[in-house]
């Protein structure tokens, strides 16, 4: 079993409502390899922070855009790559928000990467051959060896 | 999404079903804002049934919890699961909103 190498890969299109097929696609693949509840709706808040950003940021015209998104369980790691052709921006060099501010000073700036960050373990940013690529590790619990 | 509102005394208790995220988000605002409308001042919002929140749903209780201190009301929040309170947590919405553990607990007192 240690030899499978369990991948999902789901092409997306620039539209909003692409998000929630990415995250029925990858609930599914959750289900199907017993992925914790936890590391699962955490891809999910990724995936719906990640690429809503690029879909309403990276492109600076109206054609059709291809997002490629890739996941890959290994042992005790989720490990989620995704791509776009859009401006370069690395998301991960933001400023974090002010989360200590009250009510009215609140604002939702920069919250959906913030998250990005501190939901997953390892976050990286690439520009590779004009493509955007964001790579995102999660650990998950160890289950014990039988 | 599904959202079913129930009036428990004077509370107006909202059960949200599904994900508060970019694609429901935008129908969750228009329903507190139909809340709001009609003058809805307490509301308790129940994630019992809530799989995940992402900052577009924070937008949505922002916006709603802006504009019902500012008409003197307030918003109560229960049953988030674990991955909920992390957002919740990490965005430092745990401080700026009340969260309990079950909607009884937050019915009390409200």
């Amino acid at each position: 079993m240690g030899a499978l190498r369990r991948v999902f890969a789901l092409t997306l299109a620039n539209r909003l409502d692409e998000i929630e097929r990415l995250n029925e696609a990858f609930n599914a693949f959750a289900d199907e390899h017993a992925i914790p509840v936890g590391a699962r709706r955490s891809g999910n808040v990724v995936f719906d922070e990640l690429i809503n950003n690029v879909i309403s940021y990276a492109f600076d015209d109206d054609a059709e855009h291809r997002i490629e998104v890739r996941v890959e369980l290994n042992d005790q790691r989720l490990v989620i790559t995704i791509s776009d052709d859009g401006s370069p921006f690395n998301p991960f060099q933001t400023d974090p928000p002010d989360t200590a501010l009250s009510i009215d000073e609140r604002g939702i700036g920069g919250l959906g990467l913030h998250l990005v960050r501190n939901m997953m373990d390892e976050v990286s940013y690439n520009r590779r051959t004009g493509r955007n690529v964001v790579t995102l590790v999660k650990y998950l619990e160890p289950t014990g060896k039988q | 999404m599904n959202v079913t509102t129930q009036e428990i005394d004077s509370v107006t208790v909202v059960r949200i079903e599904g994900n508060l995220d970019t694609n429901t988000s935008p129908e969750a605002q228009e329903h507190f804002d139909g809340l709001l409308e009609k003058g809805a001042s307490k509301i308790l919002v129940d994630c019992e049934k809530v799989d995940y929140v992402s900052s577009a749903g924070l937008r949505v209780l922002l916006a709603t919890v802006k504009r019902l201190t500012a008409a003197g009301g307030s918003l109560r929040i229960s049953s988030l699961n674990e991955t909920v309170r992390e957002v919740f947590e990490i965005s430092g919405f745990s401080t700026i909103l009340a969260v309990f553990a079950t909607e009884a607990e937050a019915l009390k007192g409200f």
